[in-house]
């Protein structure tokens, strides 16, 4: 087991370190540059190539890409040429606005999804599982942002019941009580957790139907059956423990595409995350920040499958890895 | 617009559920073609795809207006649907339905093209994955690092930074950073069907490696190919409209349904309609990817399925 998991981390850091140099390489042999004059301003030369030196940018890429390693080694992610701040700081002060909505968003994904799904597989090829399965088919295959677009015009314009925009009141928060700073941020988090969270947990709930009906037609479940179990314990203790096994591959996989729809959901909801802090950064073409977004995104996904991985080794016997 | 105008869509709906009722009177026949419509989408979704290739095909018919024609720019701003414009108008007057039927060309087109990409490729690293074992532990380090990359994040970085990048380019691009899943498919299939007793016998009868995958493997494994073609294209229409909602994917004026909603995204709240149609498309279409993916593997799976 010691062996398995040290292989796997080494494996999941090569992985991360190869994201890292696969966006370092883009960025760099990308036409354009950093502190070029705009189209509507113009810089001085001078000024221009004083920056550049400021920045290392002046020296061959091996040469850049061997500093940012010895960087990186020593825990140091460069400065951000835009917000000219270290790019650590930024990434901190975005990273647990990300995590909170994806905390949010995977809550409702796994606890809506698993009820939804529960409901499905239980009612099979009845009225209810044939209506609520199509609707759920159409909410899962809708984009993410549209929804979050049509979720803030209902409930955010039409009905006016949550604020549509950041992670806290800019006028009140201050004054706000503890208590009230709480409830504050969830209201804002409300919406587009709910969006991310919706899209995902109509997923989950087709998958664990099929996974759940996959486990109802087994032996041992007849066999249970034939000895009287009654039907609601039969699914919720004997079936539901076996069905929840695919589920935790489900939730290793679900990172990225968390992380992908917090690119655009942050944009429409203007939530302060890493998503938002993205899309500026690659517009403006800070380059150290969006190597720095890369490796903390990738770096998310690779724990995601290894958290999986590790609770697939834990919540079933028969596939713990030999050492070796 | 005309009776005749409004008869054209009539026509496609007509269409799509005739040949969605008709496509299930044939398969029925045969036993994977009763496994595949037991799913209730299924005839649905080929419906849904019927009418939206026929609307990309037929646009021109169809549509009363150009696409791209602003028709009045004082007095059409955002007009609310009507009987002369069904869908509405946008910002610039232009008139919805029109640019959302011109808009399923490009849409469905690169959905098509950047799927073949990514499952060709994804067939081919599969196979000799699956297949040259000596290539199986660098292919699949190589997918491992695929599948963690942020993939729109990574898209962002290349349509950002090469600015005004050309749509064969950009359909490259996305079809290069979606085949991994594929290849996983592939390889797992082909790891199973290469210990068969078939394909020990025409080793044994002195076929070379190519002969041996060309002609026994892959018509084999076509299984995970062809749910990786339904499948895909549903990923890939996701994956534009998020590139043109970032204002990154298709330029304007050309419409494809990601720029459609990112035009209308300023103005939700003033002309919804401009917005919706164009996601709903989006939706209806990847549903019905979506469901044409699950009811195939069914259809390949011969088990009977669960009570």
């Amino acid at each position: 087991m010691t062996v398995w998991l040290v292989r796997r981390v080494a494996a999941a850091a090569a992985t991360v370190l190869a994201v890292v140099t696969l966006t370092f390489v883009l960025v760099h042999a990308a036409p354009g540059a950093p502190f070029l004059p705009g189209s509507d301003r113009a810089a001085d030369p001078a000024v221009v190539e004083g920056l550049r030196r400021q920045f290392g940018l002046d020296r061959p890429l091996p040469v850049q890409y061997a500093r940012y390693l010895a960087g990186l080694a020593t825990g140091k992610l460069g400065m951000s040429f835009t917000l000219r701040r270290p790019v650590a700081d930024a990434i901190a002060a975005a990273v647990p606005n990300t995590l909170a909505l994806a905390a949010a968003a995977l809550l409702i994904d796994f606890g809506l999804g698993l009820l939804l799904g529960l409901y499905l597989a239980t009612h099979a090829r009845r009225a209810g599982d044939v209506a609520l399965g199509g609707a759920l088919l159409l909410l899962q295959s809708v984009p993410t942002f549209w929804l979050g677009l049509i979720v803030l015009l209902v409930f955010g314009q039409w009905l006016g019941w949550l604020p549509v925009g950041g992670a806290t009141d800019p006028v009140v928060y201050p004054a706000l009580t503890w208590a009230g700073k709480v409830a504050d941020r969830v209201r804002h988090l409300a919406l587009p957790a709910a969006t991310l969270g919706l899209v995902a947990a109509a997923g989950t709930a087709r998958f664990q139907r099929a996974a759940l009906l996959e486990v109802l037609r087994q032996p041992f479940v007849r066999t249970a059956r034939a000895k009287g179990v009654p039907e609601r314990r039969l699914v919720l203790a004997h079936a539901l423990r076996h069905a929840l096994l695919p589920l935790i591959t489900l939730f290793g996989l679900s990172f990225p595409f968390l992380l992908t729809g917090a690119v655009l959901v942050e944009t429409i909801f203007a939530w302060p995350g890493m998503g938002k802090l993205a899309a500026d950064a690659v517009f403006l073409r800070d380059y150290p920040l969006v190597t720095a977004i890369a490796l903390v995104a990738s770096v998310m996904v690779v724990l995601g499958s290894l958290l999986a991985d590790c609770l697939y080794a834990a919540a079933d016997p028969r596939i713990r890895v030999a050492d070796g | 617009m005309t009776l005749g105008a409004w008869l054209a869509p009539l026509t496609l709906v007509v269409l799509a559920v005739l040949a969605a009722t008709v496509t299930r009177r044939l398969a029925e026949r045969r036993p994977a073609g009763r496994r595949f419509f037991r799913h209730p989408p299924a005839e649905a979704g080929v419906g849904i795809l019927v009418f939206f290739v026929a609307l990309a095909v037929a646009a021109p018919l169809v549509t009363p207006y150009h696409p791209d024609r602003q028709l009045d720019i004082v007095g059409l701003q955002h007009a609310a649907p009507s009987w002369a414009h069904p869908l509405g108008t946008d910002l610039y007057s232009r008139d919805v339905w029109s640019r959302l039927a011109f808009g399923a060309r490009i849409s469905l087109a690169i959905g098509a093209l950047a799927t073949l990409v990514a499952v060709t490729l994804g067939t081919l690293v599969g196979v000799a994955a699956g297949y040259a074992r000596r290539l199986d532990a660098v292919l699949m380090r190589l997918v491992d690092v695929g599948l963690a990359m942020p993939r729109l994040f990574i898209l962002l970085v290349i349509v950002a930074l090469w600015d005004q990048l050309p749509l064969p380019v950009l359909i490259l691009a996305i079809g290069l950073t979606t085949w991994f899943a594929t290849s996983r498919l592939v390889r797992a299939e082909v790891l199973r069907l290469r210990e068969l007793a078939f394909v020990e016998a025409a080793r044994a009868a002195g076929a070379g490696a190519v002969r041996v995958v060309l002609r026994h493997v892959l018509p084999n494994a076509v299984a995970p190919v062809v749910v990786s073609v339904a499948v895909g294209v549903g990923n890939v229409l996701l994956l534009e409209a998020g590139l043109s909602f970032l204002g990154i994917g298709v330029r304007p004026p050309t419409p494809s349904w990601g720029n459609m909603i990112a035009d209308g995204a300023h103005h939700v709240t003033t002309a919804p309609w401009a917005t919706v149609f164009p996601g709903l498309a989006i939706a209806l279409v990847v549903m019905a990817s979506t469901a044409l993916g699950d009811a195939l593997r069914d259809a390949f799976d011969p088990r009977p399925e669960a009570p």
